[in-house]
């Protein structure tokens, strides 16, 4: 991967394996990405959350970054909303929690139940 | 902050805020004077001249559930330990640049970091948003941009995996001759 062209070429093959993908109904990630999150090791938990939804071909979740959600010492802090707008927020997020939320979370619907918030007040 | 791309990962987000659809991040290192320069411009709604002397304090903020804000005053932290300094200018409604020059040989220079990492995330923040990113020193420069990547990959999510790992790799291999400048 070194030119533009190589990425084109690969956009090549992968548009032939990716038809039809547009239904963003579903779940929804956000992950806390303010000062407060950034310093506290928000960036790789975002990385992992993204790698771990496409791996696992889960199109229908979207995944986004916001800004400060309040908690400053708790992050870094991911919240999980589900189609009703049902709110699940985990605190301390660390890269295996990241990939179990995803794991049981996201595709299996059984909450983390040693990271959320609740557990740290 | 532990290295310079989370300061400009958390800075671009006060970019996001500001309503901008434009942004320009620029890394230029001075081989001869050993200086590195981060430039980050906006289109976004920008700072009355009170505000920008107010913003480099910890505790002005425009949030409402703290009242501090941190972002730029560890920025500030991070380029004066090191020899350097950070300018902030901006006009209402044109856009606000921050850029902060540093000496990279300095013992307290904090690492570039992970860059590819930071600049993809910010370009897959909102597909609205142009995240130009320009890397160069003395000798050569590297430039990349949202809207040539979406173009590049059109049809295609940027947020498949293969295509963030092929991305990633694309800007590592590209600004590696780059960074080696700092060794």
């Amino acid at each position: 991967m070194k030119t533009l062209e190589d990425l084109k070429k690969m956009r090549d093959e992968m548009s032939k394996k990716i038809s039809l993908r547009e239904n963003k109904n579903g779940l929804r990630v956000v992950v806390g990405m303010a000062t407060c999150g950034i310093t506290a090791g928000a960036r790789p938990i975002l990385t992992t959350i993204l790698e771990e939804v496409s791996k696992n071909n889960l199109t229908d979740v979207t995944v986004s970054q916001v800004g400060c959600i309040g908690e400053c010492a708790l992050e870094p802090i991911v919240e999980v909303y589900d189609a009703e707008g049902k709110r699940t927020t985990y605190a301390k997020v660390t890269k295996d929690v990241a990939r179990k939320i995803v794991q049981s979370h996201i595709m299996n619907h059984e909450v983390v139940m040693s990271n959320l918030i609740q557990s740290f007040k | 902050m532990i290295d310079y791309s989370l300061h400009i990962l958390d800075l671009v987000h006060n970019s996001f805020k500001a309503n901008a659809t434009k942004i320009t991040i620029a890394i230029e290192i001075d081989m001869i004077h050993h200086k590195c320069k981060i430039s980050i411009s906006d289109n976004g709604i920008g700072m009355t001249s009170e505000e920008v002397t107010s913003c480099i304090s910890p505790f002005y903020t425009k949030r409402t559930n703290r009242k501090v804000g941190l972002g730029i005053p560890l920025f500030i932290q991070s380029c004066e330990q090191a020899d350097g300094y950070v300018q902030v200018t901006s006009s209402p409604n044109k856009g606000t640049s921050i850029i902060g020059c540093y000496d990279y040989h300095h013992i307290d220079a904090l690492p570039l970091g992970d860059l590819e990492e930071t600049i993809y995330l910010l370009m897959i923040y909102s597909s609205e948003i142009d995240v130009i990113f320009e890397f160069s020193n003395n000798e050569t420069a590297f430039q990349l941009s949202t809207m040539q990547m979406q173009q590049t990959f059109q049809g295609v999510s940027l947020t498949e995996y293969e295509i963030m790992v092929a991305i990633k790799e694309y800007i590592k291999n590209n600004i590696n001759n780059i960074r080696e400048t700092f060794l």
